[in-house]
């Protein structure tokens, strides 16, 4: 059940706390409250993407379908339109069951909606982050928060029954009210699908930059963990299931793309900086779009890394993504997946994280507890 | 019998800054024994930390010829001692060789606590002191206060005691004339040659050059010469005096001071204080005094690059060629990996040790808290040093256990007596005499463990006085002590670097003390870390870490598994790279900090 990634690397702008690979194409919003939502075509860029489909791996016929970024909707209309066209095109979709458009509500239209759903995309993911003014503001989103309720109100008057919205805490100056009242309106508008990140300082980015220099300070641990704690109560007691670390969905509305990243599943990805996992191994392209252009069109590979670890590694790796599922891996589904048990790799340490309170460790599965989770990267590094 | 009237050996002893250097200076000037550039290099090679700490460098003794006002033409040997008593055993080696000493006190500062204790040693090996009051011609000078002190504190005969200004020159054509008459000339009685070696140097291509002070008899080129001490012999391949270089003559005779060069790779050959006498025609009788000095303070040396061990072994070989009373041997840590633990005279011996290979080797180094050696009887009768407090034997072994003391001169301002008794207090001290020395300054006398200054105790000691304080001391034997060996644990397991023998009235202090800064420096762990300081299994400081709170990577970097991977056993590296302690990981600078002792 593979999966497959588009990576599209554009942007209006970058957020402060991106280090994501994407493009500014810089439109400001004058120009686009002007109704000039279009961004020059990117001809080179779906050209080379094509070629790099067509060189995917013969008999791959994914499953589920990603196109994240950078913003796929800021892709020129004409440019989005032969984006689908090659995919179907290229790859046998007769199985995709989930196929997700990432989005932002500043480049959402009616157009872009009409072509996603004739496409097959059947889920929409939008980067609303908060719907407090000034934290939009503060970490550099293009949209209002009425431009985002907008536009999910327009994918639910298109008819998308599946929507995912991606919202932020840990960000300096948001207040535990405002993060109350976020995630309140959130699961007021009821989307199927939840995703709630902690801000992380990334290393180069402007955000971090900001921290070094001192004009801002990072949001302290114990804040940030009753902002999590806040965040959980709330999506849980509002009827989201907490199925990964940062994720919740009503039932039936986990994602499927993703949970093969957390289950050692595989998948292929395109576009420059896009990640694969095929047949053991791991292999990324590069993070540079006109040498990404340059190479396809010359008929050259974009692989940049690539890693085959070997299997015992690999299960371990397998192991520590697993534990960020709440419902964490049971012995028999580890022991198909990988060819490992994991009390034969790390048995010990299972029943000593289990002993201090960071892990279940009942009958045939292990999962984080409650206080595993904010804590999952120390009990991940005991594991990996 | 040989003449020896023409000949004066003798020393300058002075605080640091009474102008030791500049009367030597001037005295070489007259006699014309050295030029002036020369002098620079010969006499005023301080470094700053001696110069910081009050310790001059040794300088080669000089010879110099001077004819009196009596027209007779002399030889006078001006000998150079170590400044300070770390060095007690070499400064009494370098007296034995003088029959006299010039007491140098600054007109504007008085008898301060270095005066004192050089006065003693001197007095110790009965010496002819002339006190010369220097810096006459300043402002601020008061010769009439400090000629009383002179009598009081030092008990000297200062009525006519002579008064010049180094810098100037005034008055010192008197201090020749008073060298002449009233430093006695050496005296000689034995018919088998003996001769005291006071200081040797040693030289990559000549090898030890030994320093000698004639006593007996005479040593000339050719000569089959024995070390009585170490009963070794060798040949001399050369003799000769410091005039100010080395200049062979073929002969020393009784009295004279030289040097002399046989082939002798080793410095450790060549003792301190040894007798050297002829093979063919040996004396029997040492000269008195010599004995082998053993270090009183330890400490660990550690590159912090583990790379540069071998350079640090390397320029602890090279440091000791020229300084027989340090000692070194391999030993590992846990922590700190491989380097050397260390023997010191002393706190200030350690300090020029430590810095000198700081500065002169380039070697960066961690330097280990240092302790003393001390004594611990043990139930079975049998007394054993103990030089590290991790070899510290169980405690139903030990009967009791003594600390080496030191006996302290410390002059200070009147006003700042207050603050100074509870610093001694604060060490253990006891004040043992009070004297008044003018009527702005005391000198306290008072013992206290060697211990107990070690540590920050003559930063505290400038800092209380503003500077205004000194402070010297010497070795004052063993006394019982009621020591014990105060542990750490981490979670419940002791961690043996950083026990700590300790007086048992301030293991407690120390135990917060210690708890607290591994409260900062240990990173929390994903339970909560207690820290407890104990002595005999009884608790007696405690810290607690809060577990940790956030370690979470909340989104997965699309499908760039690899980099979380790679990100999580990075964290795993890093906890690796600590010491693990159970499951709780120290990091190094833990040990470092600790072990350095610089908590406060």
């Amino acid at each position: 059940m593979p999966g497959l990634y588009l990576h599209i690397p554009f942007c209006v702008r970058k957020c402060l706390y991106c280090d994501f690979y994407s493009i500014p194409t810089g439109k400001g919003p004058v120009a686009r409250r002007l109704g000039d939502l279009e961004m020059e075509h990117q001809p080179g860029f779906i050209e080379a993407l094509d070629r790099e489909l067509a060189g995917a791996p013969e008999g791959f016929q994914p499953t589920t379908v990603f196109l994240g970024g950078g913003t796929p909707t800021e892709l020129s209309d004409r440019d989005f339109a032969r984006m689908f066209e090659a995919i179907h095109r290229r790859f046998d979709l007769s199985r995709v069951t989930e196929w997700t458009c990432e989005s932002n509500p500043g480049t959402l239209t009616e157009t872009k909606i009409d072509l996603m759903l004739a496409a097959g995309v059947n889920r929409v993911s939008l980067g609303v982050q908060s719907l407090t003014p000034s934290v939009l503001e503060f970490v550099g989103r293009i949209h209002s928060c009425e431009e985002a309720i907008e536009g999910y109100e327009l994918l639910r008057r298109k008819g998308v029954r599946n929507i995912n919205l991606d919202f932020m805490y840990g960000i300096p100056g948001q207040t535990l009210a405002m993060l109350e009242q976020d995630l309140a309106r959130a699961v007021a508008l009821g989307p199927e699908h939840i995703a709630c990140y902690c801000l992380i300082f990334e290393d180069g980015t402007p955000l971090t930059e900001l921290r070094n220099k001192g004009y801002l300070k990072e949001v302290d641990d114990d804040t940030e963990l009753e902002q999590y704690q806040r965040v959980r109560a709330i999506l849980t007691g509002g009827g989201y299931e907490h199925y990964e670390i940062s994720n919740y969905a009503r039932p039936g509305f986990q994602s499927e793309h993703n949970k093969l990243y957390w289950s050692a599943g595989e998948y292929l990805g395109f576009g420059p900086s896009a990640h694969s996992h095929w047949r053991g191994r791991r292999f990324g392209n590069i993070r540079n779009l006109d040498e990404y252009n340059r190479r396809l069109l010359a008929g050259q590979s974009v692989v940049q890394f690539e890693e085959s670890l070997d299997p015992e590694a690999r299960a371990r790796e397998a192991l520590v993504m697993y534990l960020r599922l709440m419902n964490g891996v049971s012995r028999d589904e580890f022991r198909t997946r990988t060819g490992f048990d994991y009390r034969d790799l790390c048995g010990d340490t299972i029943d000593w994280l289990a002993g201090i309170g960071m892990l279940e460790n009942e009958g045939d599965r292990i999962k984080l507890t409650p206080q595993g989770v904010f804590v999952s990267d120390a009990v991940f590094a005991e594991l990996v | 019998m040989t003449d020896l009237s023409h000949i004066r050996n003798f020393c300058i002893i002075a605080h640091i800054d009474h102008g030791k250097s500049t009367l030597a200076d001037r005295l070489l000037e007259i006699t014309q024994a050295v030029e002036k550039r020369e002098l620079k290099e010969q006499l005023l090679d301080d470094m700053d930390i001696e110069r910081e700490r009050g310790i001059t460098i040794k300088a080669h003794p000089v010879t110099m010829f001077y004819t009196g006002k009596d027209g007779k033409k002399y030889t006078f040997n001006l000998i150079d001692t170590p400044g300070h008593v770390d060095f007690s055993y070499e400064v009494t080696r370098s007296l034995a060789a003088c029959e006299g000493a010039l007491l140098v006190v600054d007109a504007t500062q008085g008898v301060e606590a270095q005066t004192v204790a050089n006065t003693f040693l001197a007095e110790g090996q009965k010496l002819t002191l002339v006190p010369v009051i220097n810096k006459v011609d300043m402002q601020n000078a008061n010769v009439e206060d400090v000629m009383h002190q002179i009598e009081e504190i030092l008990a000297i005969e200062a009525i006519d005691c002579l008064k010049v200004s180094a810098k100037t020159g005034l008055g010192v054509p008197d201090v020749l004339e008073a060298i002449i008459h009233k430093i006695p000339p050496p005296v000689t009685s034995g018919a088998h040659t003996r001769a005291l070696v006071f200081d040797s140097e040693f030289d990559s291509f000549r090898g030890v050059i030994t320093y000698v002070r004639v006593v007996d008899g005479g040593i000339a080129t050719g000569d089959r010469i024995r070390f009585i001490g170490s009963g070794n012999d060798f040949e001399v391949k050369e003799v000769g005096i410091f005039s100010p270089g080395l200049v062979k003559t073929n002969r020393l005779g009784a009295g004279e001071v030289g040097y002399l060069i046989s082939n002798i790779r080793d410095p450790a050959e060549v003792k301190i204080g040894d007798t050297i006498t002829l093979a063919r025609h040996p004396a029997t009788e040492q000269l008195p005094g010599f004995k082998d000095v053993h270090p009183m303070v330890f400490s660990g040396l550690y590159p912090i690059e583990a790379s540069d061990f071998e350079k640090l072994r390397f320029s602890l070989e090279k440091y000791k060629l020229n300084d027989s009373s340090f000692t070194y041997m391999p030993e590992s840590s846990v922590a700190l990996g491989f380097g050397f633990r260390c023997g010191f005279l002393g706190l200030l011996h350690m300090e020029v040790v430590q810095e000198r290979l700081r500065r002169e080797f380039e070697v960066d180094l961690i330097t280990t808290y240092p302790n003393v050696v001390y004594k611990i009887h043990k139930t079975d009768g049998t007394v054993e040093t103990l030089e590290n407090p991790s070899r510290m034997p169980d405690l139903s072994e030990i009967a009791s256990m003594e600390e080496p003391m030191i006996k302290s001169f410390l002059i200070c301002q009147n006003e700042t007596i207050g603050d100074m008794l509870q610093l001694i207090m604060d060490r253990r001290g006891q004040v043992e005499k009070t004297d008044s020395i003018d009527h702005k300054r005391v000198m306290l006398t008072c013992r206290l463990p060697l211990n107990e200054i070690l540590i920050d105790f003559h930063d505290r000691l400038k800092s209380i006085s503003r500077g205004y304080a000194s402070m010297d001391y010497e070795h004052a034997g063993y006394q019982e002590s009621d020591l014990v060996k105060m542990e750490i644990l981490v979670h419940g397991e002791p961690v043996e670097a950083f026990s700590t023998i300790i007086h048992r009235t301030k293991a407690e202090g120390r135990g917060r003390q210690l708890c607290a800064a591994l409260k900062e420096l240990i990173p929390p762990a994903m339970f909560p870390i207690a820290i407890q300081a104990s002595v005999n299994n009884k608790i007696i400081a405690r810290e607690t870490i809060k577990a940790m709170r956030k370690d979470v990577t909340a989104k997965c970097y699309g499908g760039d598994i690899s980099r979380k991977r790679k990100l999580l056993e990075r964290q795993k590296e890093g906890k690796k790279k600590m010491k693990q302690i159970g499951r709780v990981s120290i990091p190094q600078e833990a040990f470092i900090k600790v072990l350095r002792g610089g908590l406060e």
